[in-house]
């Protein structure tokens, strides 16, 4: 019968189109329970280890599963914990670790998005700082006082580290990196034009005009990802105005982020974009892709964390870290009041325990065989990084991981990473706000007015 | 129809099974079912958690009302972001499906030789996952070592070497480039294979009577594949409407929103932010334009009925 006929076409049409329309397309409106688009890593960053998130509840047998940010581009650190792994296992035959990886944007919408669904890993790797704060808010970490007030554990690392990592008195995470940033640069390039280490910005500008008239450029940046282009900001805004200034901004009192000293900040950096002493095309850059070109001294310098120097000794060629690799702090602007024993970053990663495992005393334990200074010295002597570990400097450090752990011994404070400083919801308006910036497209006086808007 | 003189209800005792009613909705209970799963459910628990403060783990929620709508028609980047969505669907509905359209038609009729290798051709972006097509155009659009820039440069118009994701003015147009040719595939082999159903007698009465090629395509094929088209467009603007995956993987909607379209943003918001109860307001609003725009569409175009063939 022709009205059954239709009905049948409609059904079949229908049936169709929502195969076809959920097949071409990805699914718009996600319930909250049902995400299940990622971006991917990108192409620098190593395919992820296969495991499965599913912790096995066999009698004595328990699968932990681990969650951390250091693929093969940190060759350093991966091995690492691969190692530390293998024996943690060994020691522990009835508790299994499944370890995963991923990149370090990738993670930062991974992480959210497997918390929401309640997918997480058992033992997790985590930001510090203000970033934290929805995860405590939601009561998604587990406090670990109980844990480190055994056995004095907690005494083993640096106090002010946990700064970072405690919240209402009540600590969360573990520190583990402590980061630096400087600005790295290329000793081949310097050398070939009779360039050194400036004491003063104004120094720094002149290295970075004659860089540029003899067609280098003077700083790799790529701010797809704003991160790098805030190492930049929240140094000029510290060496501008001042570490009270930072502060002020930081606790949204006094001139919060409308500080003037910041809005000079601000404009100083427009007028290096202006005069092209970035990479070209930097917006549409991610980060790790600059790297190559300054490997290949297309460019002579980037401002970049201490965790630059894994990835150097996994991506640059052959002998690049020992005979290549130069660092030195950013200077201080003449006339500013910045203090150069004032450092930009601080704890860069934490690991915490997930509020929803049944297994957090195996993950403590885990944790408890990682964080000594014995296997501390262990992954700083791979990785030439700085820990926030008491006693984690290696006998045998090279002189570069020993130069680094002076610039922190000697550093009176640090300025916080922006992600750490602002929460979740201003930073992803704050990102934009820089992006414009360097674009030329808002004035600086607009952008810090659109900061504090986003702050309040 | 046999059962019409019937009097009294219809009885399911009708030639054929498919003419049973029962049976009818076991077909259709496939499709009702994953409708509501994953489409009404979600929608309306969406709508729900809009009118919540909530970050998204799985908290605590708490009741604000029309908040979160306030701040939505408020927000400058929410249209923004309407505007990039409508960029897409005008570049899908009136370039996109009729440039497939068109292909189609040609290489049904002009080009048939190697037939199916224009479809393998065609059809192999569609199939390519999102992110491989995403980072393999990040590189080819790279400034430096992209081959884009370096065919540019090679061939001496360096001054059209431009950072093309990384300029608010380049960036849109880019990704939609991009966008036009992973999924033009997609209706090209739709629509050949409706143009295949056309009996060729239609072709031969037609050029008898003088039809030319055009002719041939535009006042008798288009109109009988009438209701294919109408498929096509629904999906065109269905799509573009809920697009993230290539623009978020390019450009993650930057630089400076220059790319963002509503599905990001709500990403961004939603998810990255914490901030679930304001995505949900968003994820609703992206719901009712999309339904708003189909209903539109049938309207202008549901109406015509010229197929039966």
């Amino acid at each position: 019968m022709r009205v059954n006929r239709i009905v049948l076409v409609i059904a079949t049409l229908m049936l169709v189109l929502s195969v076809v329309v959920g097949g071409c397309g990805p699914t718009a409106t996600p319930a909250p329970a049902e995400l299940t688009e990622a971006p991917p890593a990108e192409p620098t960053k190593a395919p992820e280890a296969t495991a499965t998130p599913e912790p096995a509840a066999a009698e004595a047998e328990v699968t932990i599963t681990f969650w951390h940010l250091y693929t093969e581009a940190m060759a350093g650190a991966n091995s690492w914990f691969k190692d530390m792994v293998a024996e943690f296992e060994k020691e522990n035959p009835n508790i299994h670790v499944e370890m995963e990886t991923f990149g370090s944007d990738p993670y930062k919408t991974k992480l959210p998005t497997a918390l929401a669904a309640g997918e997480a890993a058992d033992a997790i790797h985590n930001m510090a700082g203000n970033y934290l704060l929805p995860n405590v808010e939601e009561g998604a970490l587990e406090p670990m006082d109980r844990y480190l007030d055994e056995g004095g554990w907690r005494d083993q690392f640096v106090p002010y580290t946990f700064d970072q990592t405690t919240f209402d008195g009540v600590t969360y995470c573990l520190p583990f990196s402590l980061r630096t940033v400087h600005i790295w640069y290329n000793k081949d390039v310097f050398s070939e034009y009779n360039l050194t280490p400036p004491e003063t910005f104004e120094e720094l500008l002149e290295i970075a005009d004659t860089l540029k008239a003899n067609g280098v450029t003077p700083f790799a940046l790529g701010m797809k990802m704003a991160w790098q282009a805030w190492f930049w900001q929240c140094y000029l805004f510290e060496r501008v105005a001042g570490y009270d200034a930072w502060l002020n901004a930081k606790n949204n009192t006094g001139n919060g982020w409308q500080d003037p000293g910041l809005i000079e900040a601000l404009g100083i950096m427009q007028d290096m974009a202006e005069k092209g002493y970035f990479t070209e095309g930097t917006l549409g850059l991610d980060p790790m892709d600059v790297n190559t070109s300054f490997f290949d001294g297309e460019a002579a310098m980037i401002l970049n964390g201490t965790f630059f120097v894994d990835q150097v000794k996994s991506l640059a060629p052959e002998g690049f870290l020992e005979n290549k690799l130069g660092y030195f702090n950013f200077p201080i602007i003449e006339g500013g009041k910045g203090n150069p024993k004032i450092q930009h970053g601080g704890v860069g990663a934490s690991y915490c325990i997930n509020a929803a495992s049944p297994h957090k005393d195996e993950v403590a334990k885990f944790y408890r065989f990682l964080f000594t200074p014995e296997h501390m010295k262990d992954l700083s002597a791979r990785t030439n990084w700085v820990m926030s570990m008491k006693d984690s400097l290696p006998e045998d450090a090279s002189p570069l991981l020993k130069s680094l752990a002076k610039e922190v011994e000697e550093m009176e404070t640090y300025v916080w990473y922006m992600d750490y400083t602002v929460f979740p919801e201003a930073y992803m308006t704050f990102e934009p706000v820089l992006q414009a910036l360097v674009d030329g497209s808002i004035t600086p006086e607009e952008a810090a007015a659109k900061m504090q808007e986003a702050v309040d | 129809m046999t059962n019409v003189n019937q009097s009294g209800p219809v009885r399911s005792t009708g030639r054929r099974l498919w003419d049973r009613p029962h049976v009818v909705l076991l077909f259709l209970l496939p499709a009702v079912i994953m409708s509501v799963m994953f489409i009404a459910y979600p929608a309306a628990s969406s709508a729900y958690y809009s009118l919540f403060e909530w970050q998204g783990l799985g908290g605590s929620r708490q009741f604000v009302g029309l908040d979160n709508w306030h701040r939505l028609v408020e927000d400058p980047i929410i249209w923004v972001c309407v505007w990039h969505n409508i960029v897409l669907v005008i570049t899908a509905v009136f370039f996109q499906v009729p440039a497939a359209f068109v292909i189609a038609f040609l290489v049904a009729r002009a080009f048939v030789i190697g037939r199916s290798g224009y479809r393998v051709a065609y059809f192999l972006p569609v199939i390519l996952t999102v992110s491989v097509v995403g980072v393999l155009w990040t590189w080819i659009y790279h400034p430096q070592f992209g081959i884009l820039n370096e065919a540019l440069r090679g061939t001496g118009l360096d001054e059209l070497a431009l950072p093309w994701l990384g300029s608010s003015k380049t960036a849109l147009p880019a990704v939609i480039v991009v966008m036009l040719w992973r999924f033009t595939g997609f209706y090209i082999v739709l629509f050949m294979a409706a143009i295949a159903r056309v009996p060729e007698d239609i072709y031969d009465a037609a050029t008898v009577d003088g039809a030319n090629l055009w002719q041939l395509g535009a006042r008798i094929v288009a109109p009988m594949l009438w209701q294919v088209i109408l498929v096509a467009v629904t999906i065109a603007v269905v799509s573009s409407i809920k697009r993230f995956d290539l623009a978020y993987i390019m450009t993650a909607g930057g630089p400076v929103h220059a790319t963002e379209l509503l599905a990001t943003y709500l990403f961004k918001v939603g998810i990255l932010s914490f901030n679930m109860g304001y995505g949900s307001a968003i994820a609703t609003f992206l719901f009712l334009l999309t339904l708003a725009l189909v209903m539109i569409q049938f309207r202008g175009m549901g109406s015509q009925q010229i197929s039966e063939f």
